[in-house]
């Protein structure tokens, strides 16, 4: 099972909702919601889209961050979801530990949404052992989704492997996009995972969250692809001819990487394989058409989530 | 600014108010008090803030009228960015120098100026006045804030579109600006997918003659904030606040909330 860990900005709820008239099997792939954004209505879209379809997701019912860190507005948010998902059973709520967490927290928080599955994230270690072993046991939380190493380990262990997530971020963020080049190593987690569930990872998006942002001055794609040497995934960066502010313009700037990253698909379809976000890509490039840059973070993930279902599935 | 417009509540003013020991009563209008609070930065504590407000005062509020001068904060030319930027029948640049700043990059910030305004002006501190003389281009003028507020000409800028660049007075429109100035100059252009406008209009834009270039950029930048939506605004607001309610976008609504508050 794949659990792309996402945080709620529309791109992602976008490319979630795109991946639902994807022709794949998804019956393996869980997404992993952190909201942000006060106002859930895109949240809502896409859990109400995901019921329709029973694809299952876990949505994070104590968001911290962005909006959500004022507590008024994490209260009305509440207040709207927790309907939501009353509606939308394939949507699993999850809890978020951090290091200052406590049972009873997480005990009342999952103890609003009775009778179904939920699941906990575990981002911290302020669990004490006992909360962690009472954890394990309450057979209704379904995942134990493990981000990182941020659990100590001896707590980690005790978490039945057969709900156990493991979720890494393999992806190595870099101040300007000018600054990536080439190729890296991502990930070798969807054949190593077992004896847990399932794997996870921050997609191409990485792990530290980052409102907006100015005008770049590079434009970058990245992209996962499986080396063929070892099997494992990595990630490709393709970046811009032009990399200075005062030069070309981003639309311009978004086609050059664009076009390196479809020439690159095009000579290489055994890593990249197929799928609809190398094929907007190519079209863009085909018509000088620039769908501007949060639909480049759309067909990113669109494409990492295809290409990580394919090695898992052997498609790829 | 933005926080208390959206809010349509003083909160947020009242907060750095307290944060900075300042007593506001009620009864007093919050614009007074913080133009008070502006009187005091400007005898005791002169940061930049204080030069822009003084630029934006005697320059747009008293030369000229913001009905017809265009005032923009924080503008991006070419890989620096002017301070302040005045476009009325002309262009002018502001660099502002406090007394805390360092002049190690303003030889390399007026040389970009030059390109792309018709006057450009280093304003600083009296104490900084010889500093900016001997590391600024003749061309460039130099203003001293005195310590009453007024701007003392020290040197006068030397006007002259022929250094101008094409291509940095391009990068200051938008892509609706240069597409409407392109076709008004040179006729009707040809359908373009997104990607490949700017691509296309800065060749086309090469063409133009150094004056027409600059005309178009002064025509556009001064539509921007002259129309009565933004200069109504800002002249409404209290002296202290005038270039921040130039640098922060709000809708009418939010405009409203925040004068209600303020007045």
């Amino acid at each position: 099972m794949y659990f792309p860990f996402l945080y709620g900005r529309r791109s992602e709820f976008l490319a979630v909702r795109a991946m639902l008239g994807d022709p794949r099997d998804l019956s393996a792939l869980v997404p992993v919601f952190e909201p942000i954004n006060a106002n859930a209505a895109d949240l809502t879209r896409c859990l109400d889209e995901c019921e329709d379809q029973q694809q299952p997701s876990v949505v994070i019912v104590n968001p911290t961050r962005h909006q959500l860190a004022n507590g008024a507005n994490r209260v009305a948010w509440f207040q709207t979801v927790s309907a939501v998902l009353g509606r939308c059973l394939s949507a699993a709520p999850a809890f978020q530990t951090s290091d200052y967490t406590t049972g009873a927290e997480m005990r009342a928080a999952l103890g609003a949404f009775p009778r179904r599955d939920v699941a906990v994230v575990h981002s911290g270690a302020g669990l004490t052992d006992a909360d962690v072993r009472r954890a394990a046991n309450d057979g209704r939380i379904a995942w134990h989704i493990v981000i990182g190493n941020k659990l100590p380990d001896r707590q980690r262990i005790l978490l039945p492997a057969a709900k156990t997530v493991v979720v890494r971020d393999g992806f190595i963020k870099q101040v300007r996009n000018a600054d990536y080049d080439g190729q890296e190593f991502f990930s070798d987690l969807y054949r190593t995972y077992p004896p847990a569930a399932g794997f996870g990872d921050f997609l191409c998006l990485g792990s530290g969250f980052q409102d907006g942002g100015s005008t770049p001055a590079a434009v970058a794609i990245h992209a996962a692809y499986k080396k063929p040497t070892t099997n494992d995934l990595w990630m490709e960066h393709f970046i811009s001819d032009d990399t200075a502010i005062d030069v070309g313009d981003v639309a311009g700037k978004f086609l050059q990487a664009a076009r390196h990253l479809v020439n690159a698909a095009r000579r290489r379809p055994g890593e990249f394989g197929s799928n609809q976000a190398l094929d907007e890509y190519r079209s863009c490039v085909n018509t000088g058409y620039y769908p501007g840059l949060p639909t480049n973070k759309k067909y990113q993930i669109i494409h990492h989530m295809c290409v990580t279902l394919d090695v898992l599935s052997g498609a790829l | 600014m933005a926080t208390a417009a959206q809010e349509g509540s003083p909160r947020v003013f009242h907060q750095a108010l307290r944060a900075a020991g300042v007593r506001a009563t009620k009864d007093e209008p919050l614009g007074s008090v913080l133009d008070e609070c502006m009187g005091r930065l400007q005898r005791h504590y002169r940061c930049e803030y204080v030069y822009k407000a003084a630029v934006a005062d005697r320059v747009v509020f008293g030369r000229h009228s913001p009905r017809t001068a265009s005032l923009h904060v924080e503008l991006p030319v070419g890989r620096s960015i002017v301070d302040l930027a005045v476009f009325n029948g002309t262009s002018t640049a502001y660099e502002i120098k406090t007394e805390f700043d360092s002049e190690k990059r303003l030889a390399s910030q007026a040389s970009t100026y030059l390109k792309a305004f018709e006057h450009v002006y280093v304003v600083c501190h009296p104490d900084r006045v010889e500093r900016c003389l001997r590391v600024s281009d003749p061309a460039v003028g130099v203003l001293a804030l005195t310590r009453r507020g007024q701007l003392a000409t020290v040197r006068p800028a030397i006007a002259s579109r022929d250094r101008m660049d094409r291509s940095l007075l391009f990068r200051l429109l938008r892509a609706s600006e240069y597409q409407a100035a392109v076709e008004r100059l040179c006729g009707t252009q040809p359908d373009m997918p997104n990607g490949k406008r700017f691509s296309h209009y800065s060749r086309v834009w090469e063409t133009l003659t150094l004056d027409q270039a600059h005309q178009a950029v002064v025509a556009a930048m001064r539509r921007r904030t002259t129309q009565s939506s933004v200069s109504e605004f800002v002249s409404a607001l209290p002296k202290s606040l005038r270039v921040l309610g130039y640098a922060t976008p709000l809708s009418a609504p939010q405009q409203q909330r925040l004068l209600n508050i303020l007045h």
